[in-house]
């Protein structure tokens, strides 16, 4: 069928003159959104909220590594055994805090849920706070035995009446480390030491030690089946 | 619409009857052309045809912009507005209870660009579990070996059962006892199974 002539001209009445400005505009608008809302999203899954950085958690047991390690000076392979020789460091077991708790402090409220654990044989279910995707592949003992410090991942343990994560644990925060080990490298004594810094002249000192502890270049260790195996 | 079939209907009515008197061709009806007798509709719209006076009125108090297409939508008249509400007016109303293709588009849609996002917001909490008492000899995160026998067939088979935290997973040949040598047959590789068993 024809179309009646008048109709465009009544198009025209329907729309304003400012559409043409709104239509164009909008596509502007369309593309800047889009970009906030990645980089909205982006960031809030490097947040904190996400990544749980610098998060306690509330534990049966509130223990503190500020009380145990900052002031009594107990050495972190006492209760995280496995550190040196396997993948996990391992929490320690009820029998631990049993050897000192069984005399100190052994009829105080708090400590009743690793009395109970130790007379009835139920574990002490701790909230884990570092906490990798399954699909990444982490090794303690390699780190450790090379001279990467406990404090350099964890933070300053011995300051923390909670554990919390001090750092992202993102993937970029693994390779950026992987990519410049020179600056993460200790003597080997001074793993266990809170309070190691690195020295001014860090990085030389750190490329002797990567040559005398035979720590492989940058695209071996920032190559995906290094983690993702 | 009514001038332009008028129009055609005269063009094939134009054929002439032949000088003897018979009409050889009877006019086919042009598919193109609707010309059903007016429905009831059809015929309610025409028998209130737009009264230009009536709509002179109604336009009187009116002032300003207002945007229309017709003077009967100008004119506010009953019949065109209902008309205006039947889509289809020749068909049956249109059934707006139900979810209508468009609808549905739009919830495939939403669902299909939402489908992602399950895949969004904060990994639930997980558990350390750690002994209460630990077995001497066992190193967190390492497997154990526990050099075995298994009774078989009348037999007892020299094994190896590799243990993690207490769990075994796999049974292999004991290459220091003499009925094995470290080779295992078919049955002890799946007697792994069997100690899963209650
Ligand atoms: C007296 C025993 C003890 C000592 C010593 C100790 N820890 Fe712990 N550690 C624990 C217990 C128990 C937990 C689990 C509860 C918690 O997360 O706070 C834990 C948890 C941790 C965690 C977090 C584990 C997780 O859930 O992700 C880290 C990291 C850690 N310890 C590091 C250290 C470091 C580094 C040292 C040495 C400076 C150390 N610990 C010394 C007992 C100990
Ligand atoms: C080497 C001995 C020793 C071991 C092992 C030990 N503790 Fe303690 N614990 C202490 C001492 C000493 C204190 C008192 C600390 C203070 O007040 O400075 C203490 C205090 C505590 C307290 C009281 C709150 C606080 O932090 O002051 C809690 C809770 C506690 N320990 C839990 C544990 C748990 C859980 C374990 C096992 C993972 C454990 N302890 C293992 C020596 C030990
Ligand atoms: C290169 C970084 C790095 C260093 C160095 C490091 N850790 Fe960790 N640690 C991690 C990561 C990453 C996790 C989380 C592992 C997981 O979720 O599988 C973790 C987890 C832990 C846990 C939780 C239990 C477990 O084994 O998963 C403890 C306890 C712990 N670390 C103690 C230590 C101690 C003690 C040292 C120093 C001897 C140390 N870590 C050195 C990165 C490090
Ligand atoms: C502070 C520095 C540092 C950080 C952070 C770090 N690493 Fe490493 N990593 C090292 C060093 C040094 C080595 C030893 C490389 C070598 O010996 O060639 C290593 C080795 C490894 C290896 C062993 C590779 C192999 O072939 O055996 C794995 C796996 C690994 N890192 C995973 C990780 C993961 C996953 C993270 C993050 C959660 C991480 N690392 C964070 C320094 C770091
Ligand atoms: C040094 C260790 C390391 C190496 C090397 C590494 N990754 Fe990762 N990757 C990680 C860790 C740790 C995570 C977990 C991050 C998280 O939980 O957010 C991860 C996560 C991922 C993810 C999941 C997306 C995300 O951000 O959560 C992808 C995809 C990925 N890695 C791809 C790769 C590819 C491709 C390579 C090689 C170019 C690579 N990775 C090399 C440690 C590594």
């Amino acid at each position: 069928m024809e179309t009646p002539p008048q109709r465009n001209a009544n198009m025209a009445q329907i729309f304003h003159r400012s559409t043409n400005f709104i239509s164009r505009f909008s596509l502007f608008a369309g593309i800047f959104l889009a970009g906030l809302a990645l980089t909205g999203v982006l960031g809030l899954a490097r947040s904190p909220y996400f990544t749980r950085q610098n998060v306690t958690r509330s534990q049966p047991v509130q223990f503190s590594h500020k009380h145990h390690v900052g002031d009594d000076g107990i050495d972190c392979r006492y209760c995280h055994t496995s550190v040196e020789t396997s993948a996990t460091a391992g929490i320690p077991q009820t029998k631990t805090c049993m050897s000192c708790h069984s005399v100190l402090f052994n009829n105080v409220g708090y400590l009743e849920p690793i009395r109970e654990s130790y007379r009835t044989d139920a574990s002490i279910e701790w909230v884990k706070v570092h906490r990798l995707a399954d699909y990444v592949y982490f090794n303690h003992s390699i780190h450790v035995s090379k001279g990467v410090g406990c404090s350099t991942c964890h933070g300053r343990v011995d300051q923390m009446p909670l554990m919390f994560q001090a750092n992202t644990l993102l993937m970029q925060w693994c390779l950026d480390c992987h990519r410049n080990t020179e600056m993460a490298l200790r003597p080997l004594d001074k793993v266990y030491d809170m309070a190691w810094r690195p020295a001014a002249n860090q990085a030389e000192i750190g490329r002797q030690y990567k040559a005398e502890r035979n720590i492989r270049n940058t695209s071996e260790l920032s190559s995906c089946s290094t983690c993702h195996r | 619409m009514d001038g332009m079939s008028d129009h055609k209907h005269s063009s094939s009515g134009l054929l002439k009857p032949e000088p003897s008197g018979f009409v050889t061709e009877t006019p086919k009806p042009d598919p193109d052309v609707d010309n059903h007798p007016p429905n009831a509709e059809e015929r309610e719209l025409r028998e209130y045809p737009l009264d230009l006076a009536v709509v002179r009125t109604k336009l009187a108090d009116k002032q300003g912009k207002q945007y229309w297409r017709t003077l009967e939508e100008l004119s506010d008249d009953p019949h065109f507005s209902d008309l205006l509400h039947r889509e289809f007016p020749r068909a049956a109303s249109e059934w707006d209870e139900s979810v209508d293709r468009r609808d549905f588009l739009k919830l495939m849609g939403a669902s299909l660009a939402l489908a992602g996002m399950a895949g969004c917001g904060k990994p639930s909490e997980q558990y350390i579990v750690p002994y209460v008492k630990q077995p001497e000899g066992l190193v967190l995160g390492k497997p154990q070996h526990y050099a075995t026998v298994m009774a078989f067939g009348g037999d007892a088979l020299g094994v190896l059962v590799e243990s993690h935290e207490g769990r075994p997973t796999k049974i292999e040949g004991n290459p220091e006892h003499p009925s094995s040598l470290g080779a295992t047959d078919v049955f002890a590789q799946a007697a792994v199974l069997d100690l899963w068993v209650n």
